[in-house]
């Protein structure tokens, strides 16, 4: 079984406005059109590589299209893609979650994640709908998913403004059972037209993730039935120094190309949500003439992943580092430095943290 | 290359019981199929950075096979 995971941003539109939000402020205000849906549900069904679909519902916010947009979807994706063979997921901001959402997503089994920044105090800070912060209503929405077991996690934006406070928050989140993944903040149009500097380097971002590391290890983050907390990218690091060259998150994989895909409100498809709309790495049209997704896989690999033979005269083939990262993720190089041959601008951070955690960890002597 | 092995018994030794989790839940969580005799995960999925955790992966294909028999 091979899935391919398509990243859909059905609108760009969103009803907050997160101080940093990555998409622009003034973006098209389009939605995705059925037909654009059912091309794409058709174009990977007739994949001879791919045989289960993972759709991540992202934006923009999704929940924007409402409930009877994506009980389409589902009746298209049973028609094309066969039972069995998908699932669906949201990231959300969760402050549309209404009761005719719930019985949706439980009448379909389908998960949320929801984008929290910290607790109240951090989450207020850049979170903002109508001038006021938002997390009351996503906490409530995400216990409400609790009680239906359709919740997988959080996304939290790490920036200056909740970088000090993460002891704080894991710490709620351990209490409420709310796996996170600690992102560092990206450059964005938004933050640098508002003059903001809300970014953290790449030291930064591994003494914190070093010190949730002694703290996850002793204890101080796990949930009330005993268990740690789930921390990204925690959590996959650990994975990672097991996993023999193996890793299983995308910034970390070797060939994160051939096994995302996504696709904006206007049909165009890129590698990954994050490259959505940045000019020269649109891949193609869904309404090009191809038959199958398949066709698209070398243009894919050209446009983000690095050359395989310019590694022997690359820094990072003697890193001993580097069957655990892979030399990061190309978006990371990319809108720091304007080349995807770069290496991760977290680089030596995530060599520090590395370091740190590999030493750590027990082993077989 | 950085790697590092641990076998059931070694872990199952592991004095720190935080830290033991935290190794099971990594080496097992994500995996789909067989562990080897290591506990290394043989086959895996590659989950999206800016997504919550897709640990609904591990069960959502049987899942959705039996939610759709049934509906």
């Amino acid at each position: 079984m091979r899935r391919l995971t398509l990243i859909v941003k059905p609108t760009l539109l969103c009803n907050c406005a997160c101080r940093y939000c990555i998409t622009p402020q003034k973006v098209p205000t389009n939605m995705m059109s059925e037909e654009s849906l059912e091309l794409l549900c058709e174009k990977v069904s007739n994949s001879k590589i791919y045989d289960c679909f993972t759709f991540i519902w992202h934006g923009g916010e999704p929940l924007l299209l409402g409930v009877d947009f994506y009980k389409r979807v589902l009746d298209i994706q049973y028609r094309l893609l066969g039972r069995g063979n998908f699932t669906n997921s949201f990231q959300s901001n969760c402050t549309l979650i209404d009761d005719d959402w719930i019985d949706f997503f439980k009448n379909n089994m389908i998960k949320v994640s929801a984008s929290l920044d910290g607790d109240r105090t951090s989450h207020n800070i850049n979170r903002i709908k109508n001038g006021k912060g938002t997390f009351d209503e996503v906490f409530e929405n995400i216990q409400r998913l609790q009680s239906v077991d359709l919740f997988s996690g959080v996304v939290v934006v790490l920036s200056k403004s909740n970088v000090n406070q993460t002891h704080q928050f894991l710490k709620f989140f351990a209490a409420n059972k709310i796996p996170a993944r600690l992102n560092p903040i990206l450059p964005s149009e938004r933050v640098l037209q508002n003059d903001m500097d809300l970014s953290i380097d790449a030291i930064r971002y591994a003494d914190c993730l070093i010190k949730c590391f002694d703290n996850w290890v002793e204890g101080c983050y796990n949930t009330p039935d005993g268990k740690p907390l789930r921390i990204a990218p925690l959590t996959d690091i650990v994975h990672n120094i097991y996993s023999k060259g193996k890793p299983r998150l995308c910034v970390f994989s070797e060939s994160c190309s051939d096994d995302f895909i996504s696709i904006n409100p206007k049909g165009d498809l890129y590698n990954c949500g994050r490259f959505c709309d940045i000019e020269g790495f649109k891949i193609a049209n869904i309404y090009d003439k191809f038959n199958s997704i398949d066709t698209l896989l070398e243009k894919k690999k050209s446009l983000t992943q690095w050359n395989v033979q310019s590694l022997d005269s690359d820094v990072c083939s003697e890193c001993e580092w580097y069957s655990i990262c892979h030399r990061g993720c190309p978006y990371s190089s990319y809108i720091f430095s304007g080349q995807i041959m770069e290496r991760d601008s977290f680089c030596e951070g995530y060599k520090k943290l590395f370091t740190y955690i590999y030493d750590r960890l027990p082993r077989d002597e | 290359m950085k790697s590092l092995s641990i076998s059931t018994e070694k872990l199952e030794s592991q004095e720190n019981s935080t830290l033991k989790q935290i190794v099971e839940d990594a080496l097992h969580s994500f995996c789909r199929g067989t562990h080897d005799s290591t506990l290394g995960c043989t086959d895996y999925y590659i989950d999206y950075g800016d997504h919550g955790y897709a640990d609904y992966i591990d069960v959502a294909y049987s899942d959705y096979q039996d939610y759709n028999d049934n509906n």
